[in-house]
Parts: C-alpha cells; sequence; structure tokens
C-alpha cells in the first residue's frame, strides 16, 4: 500500500510541475506585462523608455524564462496567487469571496443529482425491459440533450417570473438575517445544476446495478432465501454504489469549475461567475490561477480516488 | 418471457448454421444485420429522421426562408409569429425563423467539424501509439491526461481568452481539447488487436508499420470510433451554444443557436418574447438528442457487449 502510494504520488508531482510550467507560459503568451498591469496606458505612454527598462530590470522582468518561472512557483507556494488586474485586489482575496459560494452551490447539486440519480437507476435496473426502463433511458438522453441554460431559463421563467415562488437570481442580500431567506436563493440554481446532472448519474448507476445483479454473490443471496427486497438493496444496490461514490467524487471538483453556464444565469457569485467575468474582461492572471487551482483540485481528487478504490476492492490489493 | 428469447435465439442460430452448410452465408448477409438492427432501434429511427430534418433545413435555408438573417428591420420590431415571420421578430426586426436557420449552418459546422478534426487526430495518434507503444506512446498518454484533468469549459475558456474568438479559433480549440477521449479509445482497441495473429502475419511479412496500424488494424477498431464522434458532435454543439450564450463563443454577429440565445437574457425578453428564445432552444434539445439517440443506436448495433 505504502508503495502504491509513493508510486502514485510520483507519477503526481511532475503532472503537477507540467501543468504550472503550462499556465506560466501562457500567462507569458498573453499581452502585456506587469509594467502596463501597473501603470494606466497613459501614464505609460508618457514615460520615457530608459525608465520603463530600468523598472523592468528592477522588477526582474529581464530574467531568463525559467528563472522567472521558478521565481513564480516559489510566490505560488507561499500562497501569493498574484493580483487582479481589474481591481487590483489579491487573487487570494477574491478567491476566499467566490469560493465558499460555489462550494454551497456544487454541494447542493451533487446531493440531489446523487440521491435522484442512484435511485432512478436502481428503479430502472431492477425493472429492466420494463415500460418505466425504458421511459427513463429515453428521460436520461432528453436530460442529456437539453443545454443547462435553456432548461435554467425555462426554470426561471415558470417558478421565478410566472410563479413568482422563488427568486430570480443572486445569493445573498443585505436584509438578510435567516438562513431560511438564503436557501430560497439557493434552490432554483442547485436544483437546476442537479437535475442536469442526474441524467449521467442515473445512466452510470444502471449500469453499475445490472452489473452487480448478474454477479454470483446475488444469486447466493437469492438461494439462501432472504427477500427480494434484501437481496436488491443489502447485497445488490450496497456494493454497485461504490462506483456511484467514485464516479460522484470525480465530479466534485469538475463540477466547482463547470457551473460557470448555471452561475451566471442565477447571477451565483461564485468560482464560475468570477471566471466568467475575468475570461470577458481578458483578466489574464486571474482566469490562469482560478484554472490551475481547477485543475489541481481534479488531480488531487483522481489521486484520493486511486487510493480509495484501492482500499475498497480487495482484488486490487491482491495484485 | 426468458426462455422464448431463448428459444428465439437457438433458431436463429439453426437458421445461420443451416445457411453456413448450404453455403449461401455470405458477408453481405452479416452486412445487413447490422442495417436491420439498426433500422428495428426506433428511437435511433426517429433520431435520423430529425437530424436529417434539420440539417435539411438548414442546407435548404434560402428556399424556406426570403429573409435575411443580417438585416435589421426598424419598421418591425419584437413582432410576435406571425404569417409573415413564423417565429416572429427580435429586438432590431431580424426574422428569428431565418436566424434559426441560418444559425444552425455555424453551429452544425461548428459542432461536427470539432469532432471530426478531434476524432481524426485522436485515431491517427491514438491508433499509432497504440500499436507502437514505447516513449511515443507514453508522452501522448501523458499529454491526453493533461488535456483531460482540465474541466472541458474551463479549458475552452482559457484558450479563448489566449487565441481570441472567431470561428476558426473555436473549431480548433474544439479539436485541442477534444482529441483525448478518441485518442484513448483508439489506443485501447489497438492494444488489444496488436496481440492477434493477422497482426503478427502482417510483420512477418515484412508490411510497414504504418500499413499495418492504419490499413489493416484501423477498420477493425474503428465502430467505437465512430459512435464517439456522433456524441461529441452533440457535445460540442451545446458547448458552442453555451460558449456564445455567455458571449464568448463565435463573435455575435454572427448567428448561432448560441448567439441568438445570447440576445434573450434579460428579464423582459424572457417574460414576454418567448418566440426570440423557446424555439432555438427547443430546436438544439431536439438536434443533440437526434444526435444522442443515433449515437446510442450506433453503440447497439456496433457493440454487443455495450447492450442493457
Amino acid at each position: 500500500m505504502a508503495k502504491f502510494i509513493l508510486k502514485r504520488l510520483l507519477m503526481f508531482i511532475p503532472m503537477v510541475l507540467v501543468l504550472t510550467f503550462l499556465i506560466f507560459g501562457a500567462l507569458e503568451l498573453t499581452p502585456g506585462d506587469a509594467l502596463t498591469y501597473m501603470l494606466d496606458s497613459e501614464a505609460l505612454a508618457m514615460m520615457p523608455p530608459e525608465q520603463q527598462a530600468a523598472i523592468r530590470e528592477s522588477l526582474g522582468l529581464n530574467d531568463p524564462f525559467f528563472v522567472r518561472y521558478f521565481k513564480w512557483l516559489g510566490e505560488l507556494l507561499g500562497g501569493n496567487f498574484g493580483y487582479c488586474l481589474a481591481s487590483g485586489r489579491p487573487i487570494k482575496a477574491i478567491l476566499g469571496d467566490v469560493v465558499p459560494a460555489t462550494l454551497e452551490l456544487s454541494v447542493a447539486a451533487l446531493l440531489i443529482s446523487t440521491f435522484a440519480g442512484s435511485a432512478l437507476g436502481l428503479v430502472s435496473a431492477l425493472r429492466r425491459g420494463s415500460i418505466a426502463d425504458n421511459a427513463l433511458s429515453v428521460a436520461g438522453v432528453i436530460g442529456l440533450s437539453i443545454p443547462q441554460f435553456f432548461f435554467g431559463m425555462l426554470c426561471i421563467l415558470m417558478f421565478a417570473l410566472k410563479l413568482g415562488w422563488l427568486p430570480v437570481g443572486g445569493r445573498l442580500q443585505p436584509w438578510m438575517t435567516r438562513y431560511v431567506d438564503h436557501l430560497r436563493f439557493l434552490i432554483l440554481p442547485a436544483c437546476v445544476l442537479g437535475i442536469s446532472m442526474t441524467a449521467g448519474v442515473m445512466r452510470y448507476s444502471r449500469a453499475a446495478m445490472l452489473d452487480t445483479m448478474n454477479k454470483d454473490y446475488i444469486k447466493t443471496a437469492r438461494s439462501k432465501g432472504l427477500p427480494e427486497w434484501r437481496v436488491n438493496i443489502v447485497h445488490g444496490f450496497r456494493v454497485s454504489l461504490t462506483p456511484i461514490i467514485v464516479l460522484v467524487g470525480f465530479r466534485l471538483p469538475t463540477l466547482i469549475g463547470g457551473s460557470v453556464v448555471i452561475e451566471s444565469i442565477f447571477q451565483w457569485p461564485g468560482v464560475g461567475m468570477a471566471f466568467k467575468k475575468a475570461v470577458t474582461a481578458q483578466n489574464y492572471p486571474l482566469v490562469m490561477i482560478i484554472a490551475l487551482l481547477m485543475v489541481l483540485m481534479v488531480l488531487i481528487a483522481s489521486l484520493l480516488i486511486d487510493m480509495l478504490t484501492r482500499v475498497l476492492d480487495p482484488r486490487v490489493k491482491l495484485q | 418471457m426468458l426462455f422464448s428469447q431463448k428459444a428465439r435465439f437457438n433458431r436463429k442460430l439453426d437458421r445461420m448454421r443451416d445457411a453456413e452448410f448450404a453455403g449461401t452465408a455470405k458477408r453481405r448477409r452479416v452486412r445487413n444485420r447490422a442495417l436491420r438492427k439498426m433500422m428495428n432501434n426506433r428511437l435511433a429511427m426517429v433520431g435520423l429522421f430529425v437530424f436529417a430534418a434539420i440539417v435539411l433545413a438548414c442546407l435548404f435555408a434560402p428556399v424556406l426562408t426570403r429573409y435575411n438573417p443580417e438585416t435589421p428591420n426598424l419598421k418591425s420590431t419584437l413582432k410576435p409569429p406571425s404569417l409573415e415571420h413564423i417565429f416572429g421578430t427580435d429586438k432590431i426586426g431580424r426574422d428569428v425563423f431565418s436566424r434559426i436557420l441560418y444559425g444552425g449552418r455555424i453551429s452544425i459546422l461548428v459542432g461536427l467539424g470539432g469532432a471530426l478534426g478531434a476524432s481524426l487526430i485522436g485515431a491517427a495518434v491514438g491508433s499509432y501509439a497504440g500499436y507502437r507503444g514505447g516513449w511515443f506512446d507514453r508522452i501522448t498518454l501523458r499529454l491526453s491526461e493533461l488535456f483531460m484533468a482540465f474541466p472541458q469549459l474551463v479549458l475552452v475558456l482559457m484558450l479563448v481568452t489566449i487565441v481570441g474568438q472567431s470561428m476558426r479559433n473555436i473549431i480548433i480549440i474544439f479539436v485541442v481539447t477534444g482529441w483525448g477521449s478518441v485518442y484513448r479509445q483508439a489506443r485501447a482497441r489497438m492494444l488489444s488487436l496488436r496481440e492477434e495473429e493477422y497482426v503478427q502475419s502482417l510483420k512477418a511479412f515484412g508490411l510497414s508499420d504504418f500499413r499495418i496500424c492504419y490499413k489493416h488494424m484501423l477498420p477493425n477498431a474503428i465502430s467505437p470510433l465512430i459512435v464517439n464522434t456522433t456524441l461529441s458532435t452533440a457535445m460540442f454543439i451545446l458547448e458552442e451554444a453555451a460558449l456564445s450564450y455567455l458571449g464568448l463563443g463565435i463573435p455575435l454577429n454572427i448567428p448561432t443557436w448560441g448567439n441568438i440565445l445570447n440576445a434573450c437574457q434579460d428579464m423582459y425578453t424572457l417574460l414576454n418574447g418567448w418566440w426570440m428564445w423557446l424555439p432555438v432552444g427547443i430546436v438544439i434539445s431536439l438536434f443533440v438528442m437526434s444526435i444522442n439517440f443515433i449515437g446510442d443506436g450506433l453503440r447497439d448495433t456496433t457493440d454487443p457487449s455495450q447492450q442493457g
């Protein structure tokens, strides 16, 4: 086990190095450098070229590429992610504002999609070939095909504009003191995101469940005379939950980045929204740092999941 | 029920064996079977019909509508659907129906172009990597892992900030971000194929690696790749729509399905101008759905292990 973890970690580190290198290279490719970021264009135009060159030299902008890369990497490790071009605030502070909002939304959506998806997948696997199964399969494809934002627009029109049950968008309002007020803002985006993800989870859990139902130990459980529900739920479903949990684990980091669309529709002030705004405003440092953090999360998640499956599945351990 | 299925299956096998003994079994019949299976898949046929209808409508847009999708007509803005304008007009008086048709051309082109490009590169690199192994395989495998670690939309948006927005750039970005999944599929398939005897014998005959790989092995790995291409076409069309909806995809002056929806983000339009966004959204959903049904149908006919 220790050897496995060590080996996996050794694979992880070069990956991260290459990634940071690519991100730094991309930052270099984007127009402008630290000097043009710090001064507005008018001041820059007035400044004599010698002075500009002197400042560049003093900032270390003339150092060779690799020297600057390692300096930047050191800063990154020390927790200095650089500064936002639009507001001049440290990127760390901006992330501190947006990450909690996104976590709240993603966890809610993940819960909805996991419960609904695995339950529907279970039903559809148990009633394989029935009308319910076919209807769910078709519904699943329809769910995969409707654009998320279109679904969001329909829901806003229905529940916020026509019926007036829920707010159109936003998250925290100044007058809100109770959490219940706050919850009303969460319901619509979380449901839209959760439901649009349910189809994928459902397909997956149906396949996992069908796979489990063909195993010998299910036959054994049945031949022992256990009641059917016990065979299905305790012996079948519990086992097929493992791949579902792995899938969910992979989903969380992707979700945090992937909710760009939903967050923009509902004006949810999270990472996705900040990312979208940064891309629109060509705010390069913020774009790259957010992208880097998202990839890091995916990589760390896959690292943990590899270890988890190794622990959960004894057959992997034997080899 | 299970019994009758089994009996039917047995009868089918008997018939096949008889045909074989009588010497009437032909290759053509096998190919027909795949086709027949596809024809029997009702959802796939409905999908094919919807797909063809939408593609043809977009191709023959000039016949179906006399309005130019880009010329504004300030005398008739925000008109609800009528006989003159089937889906009404938008905020600056452009005919929504013609925008959907002409926009479909671009959206479908971008989705299909991205998927085909990604598949070509993925299949070419993946099959050679799987066949040859060695350093080429190791490097390309790491590269694909790197690309697939990014959440798709984030990588696309990141590349958009670097190279800028244009139709060509979006297609290139789709190719760059999408080749990984085809690569992995092709590679995995080739890894198992290269152990087959016919490959060994071709090698013994001294055929060149390229010839063995692309002419003799790739055709045996192609059907899952085709399914993958269909499904990624659907994905790219959704992605283009999402990108353009956010205002970060195809430049706004070109009509595409996403760009039509981009103009309908405000609550006023949402509530009072349903004709501007509802038909487009339905067309996108129907089109993507039809591709998904076709893809699922193709997979069921070509890959018996995936059924269930």
